[in-house]
């Protein structure tokens, strides 16, 4: 391949959830030999089993394709993926930094929605030159003009130059192509300035240590090189240097404009932040590259190994994980229900959804997560603020003065039909409407600000169900504001259970105790004894219900046949009792702990 | 090897499919009986079967078998009978004829475990059983006539329309026919049955032991021994061979399906009639180990009220003061023995002690 940076592409796909970005991206990977169409899983960059299933890009991820022009020429194309969901905000502008153009994905069908938008926000911000594409114009409800009004519209960028395709059967992808040749500027680093490479994604390998994923702004670098990570301030010699094609493929040097790994037997995966500038030890660069703005989590809960044995195998695993996950955080914290464990902070729910997935499958742990919390300002009467991320650890009544709460603005995109429905939920949540506007002839956007607590308490599924899924939502922390707050406790056989504490908007009290305690009560195997289950504020019981003593529990018909089947049974039982939690006498399924979050209030009535 | 003292044969036929059925069965086609009682012949002289205490030849039906053919079956049996104590046949009221009822006498059988289910015959007949209570009595009569009194019914409880008032009524049925043994079972609903393909839910725990307390003051009252969670027997009328099961003792398993016990080995037969008739008989073994042999010793022991062995739990110590407190479990001398509570929730008592 020719590295010269004026055949260089490098380019992001940027689009809303469901908009086939990854297919698109599957499909520029075919043209351009990257991949043989039957060697190809479904959707290549997507490379966890986690983002296959649920369709959805969490991790970035790289590779650099060979494409023979029409004009003759060889090109490179660094195609750097980008996570479409609103919790992975901070990872979009990751990805985009290192890059000159975004492929702006539009679902001819559905058109521009919130995430598009937000995410083309991000693009202009960091001056990329943006090619808009209509994906699914094989559709028969597609609607190309209008995606393209929308587009020229909402956005603000011109559609002379749309490429109309097909992810999906590989309709203009060649065309696409052609557009991104013409379209993406190439880089124009200095090959000859002082190395600045940006790392923006990294992970270990077992034998090579820590892969670092850079791109090249200025400069060169070279095997044997010693290299200096500016903002950890540690140094290294190079041993191996490649591209991802997706295979890796060793190279000899990288140069301005390139994408590549290094790998410098960093032992430590806590020296290598993504948004670092690698330079060179001999030749340093005066200055860093910007880096990233770092986000700060906005959800938090407690995680702990259901067996106490894998507390230290919990550590090791979210230390890997935080090595390309900034935004994810974790200290220790102890619970007298769960033992050991962490208390972690993520962007977002579906953040922590994902976390959670990749340490049970990835690092095969088996967890109980506490019932997600915002952070509270708990100002107290001695004048003392103190954040709180763990609702059990709010101190007496008595001696808090007021509590604050995180507000976010939300930005509701939806059907003008539905627009009742969603402000009856938007009050429900102790919303504050501030605007509703005409985003074109059918659709409205709602904004209003709502506290955060009130978005993690099933609010999505809340949202998807009133508008049949026709909505999009997008939102930024706006501000901490005053609230009637109170912690609602959960006692189990009259124990209070420190894991299932809550804080709660005081009026909703009874309802809200209500609706979890008969969940609760769902998710308990009866048990030998009878189980009341209270909800109390401040001491005080609001609400009660009873988990039965079982009653009849035993096989009936034991013979021949029946024996060896029987005991295979008991012996998955009581592999499942030992993925229990015992607190007092009595055994917890996982699932109770996060019954705060699930609970329907259709039920309360 | 001629410790095994016990012999299991099944012979899978029926005439009709009961709904709630999860016992490997097959419609009845006379060239496959045929063919299968040569199999099984061939099966039965594979083992080196001798001096048996109990023999029990369960279904399907066994009395499905057209006399002949029953006569021929009850003939394969022959050589082991000899020296044997409790030699049973299960059958149903329908096929019981008199003249079947002669041939198990003559042949040495001394027990019957008859299928009843319920003796409300609107429910028989929705549940596909081809009886009414009247062939129940008829047959009964007749076996007691022949002088074989060791007679079993097998009751079904929580069958579809079935309610308190019917349990009361069946309870009274049956006890007015004097018999020695009584089994009720809580109806399970099993994939592959036909009740599971109609959408029949299992009767709720609470209902089931509603019913159980109903037939466990019934039968005590009534000079009954609630020896086994489901079986209730007249002082010496316990069922030998069952309690060989519950014992943890080894046996022989013959015919489609069946399960054995030898040795150190659990194997299951063929449900397969091409292949069983083929004689390739056992299709699964299992090596029991001793961990494994004493998982089964306390699942099984401590479903009677002979009970387990407190040797076999010596490290549970906590757990078993725990259980007889709350009133699951008595100490008699070095034994663990079931209260009736114990027995209505004996996979709790299970889960904590293996």
């Amino acid at each position: 391949m020719d590295f010269s940076q004026k055949k260089i592409r490098n380019f992001s796909i940027i689009a809303h959830i469901d908009h086939g970005k990854s297919t698109l991206a599957d499909r520029i990977l075919e043209l351009t030999g990257a991949i043989e169409a039957r060697e190809m899983k479904d959707q290549i960059l997507d490379s966890m089993d986690l983002e296959r299933e649920r369709g959805i890009t969490i991790k970035l991820n790289a590779v650099t394709l060979g494409y023979h022009a029409d004009d003759g020429e060889d090109y490179v194309f660094n195609l750097i993926d980008t996570p479409g969901h609103v919790d992975f905000t901070y990872e979009v502008s990751r990805s985009l930094a290192a890059c000159e153009g975004a492929l702006l994905v539009v679902d001819a069908t559905q058109g521009v929605e919130a995430q598009t938008l937000a995410n083309a926000y991000l693009a202009v911000d960091n001056d990329l030159e943006i090619i808009p594409v209509i994906n699914k114009v094989d559709l028969p409800s597609a609607n190309i003009q209008m995606a393209k009004d929308e587009i020229e519209k909402k956005i603000g960028i011109p559609c002379d130059e749309a490429v109309e395709v097909s992810a999906k059967t590989g309709l203009h992808v060649h065309e696409l192509l052609e557009a991104i040749v013409r379209g993406v500027p190439a880089p124009n680093g200095d090959p000859k300035a002082p190395l600045k490479a940006l790392i923006f994604d990294s992970y270990y390998d077992p034998y090579r240590g820590v892969i670092v994923l850079v791109r090249i702004k200025d400069g060169e670098v070279k095997v044997g090189d010693k290299i200096r990570l500016m903002q950890a301030g540690k140094e290294y010699q190079v041993i191996e240097l490649g591209i991802r094609t997706p295979k890796e493929i060793k190279t000899d040097s990288l140069s301005a404009g390139q994408v590549g790994y290094i790998a410098a037997q960093i032992k430590d995966i806590k020296d290598v932040r993504p948004g670092d500038t690698v330079t060179l030890v001999e030749t340093p660069a005066k200055e860093a590259l910007p880096g990233y703005r770092i986000m700060n989590p906005m959800v938090y809960c407690g995680l702990y190994p259901v067996d106490s044995d894998d507390y230290q195998d919990l550590k090791d695993a979210l230390e890997k994980l935080t090595l390309n996950d900034a935004s994810l955080q974790f200290v220790a914290e102890t619970s007298q229900a769960l033992g050991f464990g962490f208390r972690c902070g993520f962007l977002g729910l579906l953040h922590m959804d994902v976390v959670q997935e990749r340490l049970e499958r990835e690092y095969n742990l088996d967890l109980i997560l506490t019932a997600p919390s915002v952070i509270y300002k708990v100002h107290m009467t001695d004048g003392e603020v103190i954040n709180l991320d763990n609702p059990s650890k709010l101190p007496d009544a008595s001696k808090v003065s007021f509590i604050e709460e995180p507000y976010i603005k939300a930005n509701i995109m939806t059907p003008k039909e539905y627009i009742g429905p969603i402000m009856e939920l938007c009050r429900e949540r102790r919303g504050i409407y501030e605007n509703l506007d005409y985003f074109d002839d059918t659709r409205m956007v709602l904004t209003y600000e709502l506290p955060l607590s009130e978005i993690v308490y099933n609010f999505f599924d809340k949202l998807k169900s009133y508008t049949k899924g026709y909505t999009s939502f997008d939102y930024d922390f706006s501000d901490y504001k005053r609230a009637d707050l109170v912690k609602l406790d959960i006692l189990l056989n009259g124990q209070v259970v420190d894991a299932l504490s809550s804080i709660i908007y005081r009026p909703d009290g009874y309802h809200r105790g209500l609706g979890i305690i008969r969940k609760i009560k769902t998710v308990i195997p009866r048990q030998q004894f009878e189980i009341p289950i209270q909800a109390a504020i401040g001491g005080k019981v609001i609400a009660r219900c009873d988990v039965k003593a079982v009653r009849k529990d035993v096989l009936a018909k034991c013979y021949g046949g029946d024996i060896s089947r029987k005991k295979k049974l008991l012996e998955k039982q009581k592999e499942g009792k030992k993925r229990m939690k015992k607190v007092g006498s009595v055994e917890v399924p996982q699932e109770a702990f996060m019954s705060i979050l699930s609970i329907d209030e259709e039920e309360d009535n | 090897m001629n410790k095994v003292k016990s012999l299991y044969i099944h012979v899978p036929f029926c005439h009709k499919i009961c709904d709630y059925c999860d016992f490997t069965k097959l419609q009845y086609f006379r060239n496959f009986a045929v063919k299968y009682l040569d199999a099984l012949e061939e099966e039965l002289k594979a083992y080196q079967i001798k001096d048996l205490k109990t023999i029990y030849v369960g279904g399907g039906t066994p009395t499905a078998l057209e006399d002949d053919l029953f006569e021929e079956l009850l003939k394969i049996i022959d050589p082991y009978v000899n020296g044997v104590e409790e030699y049973t046949f299960e059958a149903n009221p329908e096929s019981l004829s008199l003249d079947k009822i002669k041939m198990l006498k003559s042949h040495g059988v001394n027990r019957v475990s008859i299928g009843v289910q319920t003796t409300d015959d609107k429910i028989l007949n929705m549940v596909n059983r081809d009886h009414t209570f009247e062939q129940v009595k008829t047959a009964i009569k007749s076996l007691k006539e022949t002088g074989i009194d060791n007679i079993n019914v097998d009751l079904i409880l929580g069958l579809p329309h079935s309610s308190e008032t019917i349990l009361r009524k069946d309870l009274e049925n049956i006890l007015s026919l004097n018999i020695k043994h009584i089994s009720c079972y809580g109806l399970t609903v099993n994939p592959h049955t036909v009740l599971f393909n109609k959408g029949y839910k299992e009767p709720e725990g609470d209902l089931l032991r509603a019913f159980y307390d109903t037939v466990e003051e019934e039968l005590t009252k009534n000079g009954f021994v609630h020896y086994e969670v489901s079986n209730w027997a007249k002082p010496g009328y316990q069922s030998e061979h069952n309690l060989t099961y519950w014992r943890n003792e080894e046996y022989f398993g013959c015919g489609l399906g069946a399960s054995g016990y030898i040795g150190e080995t659990r194997y299951k037969n063929t449900v397969n009639l091409s292949q069983y008739i083929d004689r390739v008989f056992v299709n699964e073994k299992e090596l029991v180990s001793e961990k494994d042999k004493r998982t089964y010793q306390i699942m099984l022991n401590l479903r009677t009220i002979e009970g387990l062995d407190i040797s076999f739990v010596k490290d549970k110590q906590e757990e078993i003061d725990s259980l007889i407190s709350s009133g699951l479990l008595i100490k008699k001398d070095h034994k663990l023995i079931p209260t009736y509570e114990g027995m209505m929730v004996l996979d709790q008592i299970l889960l904590k002690l293996i």
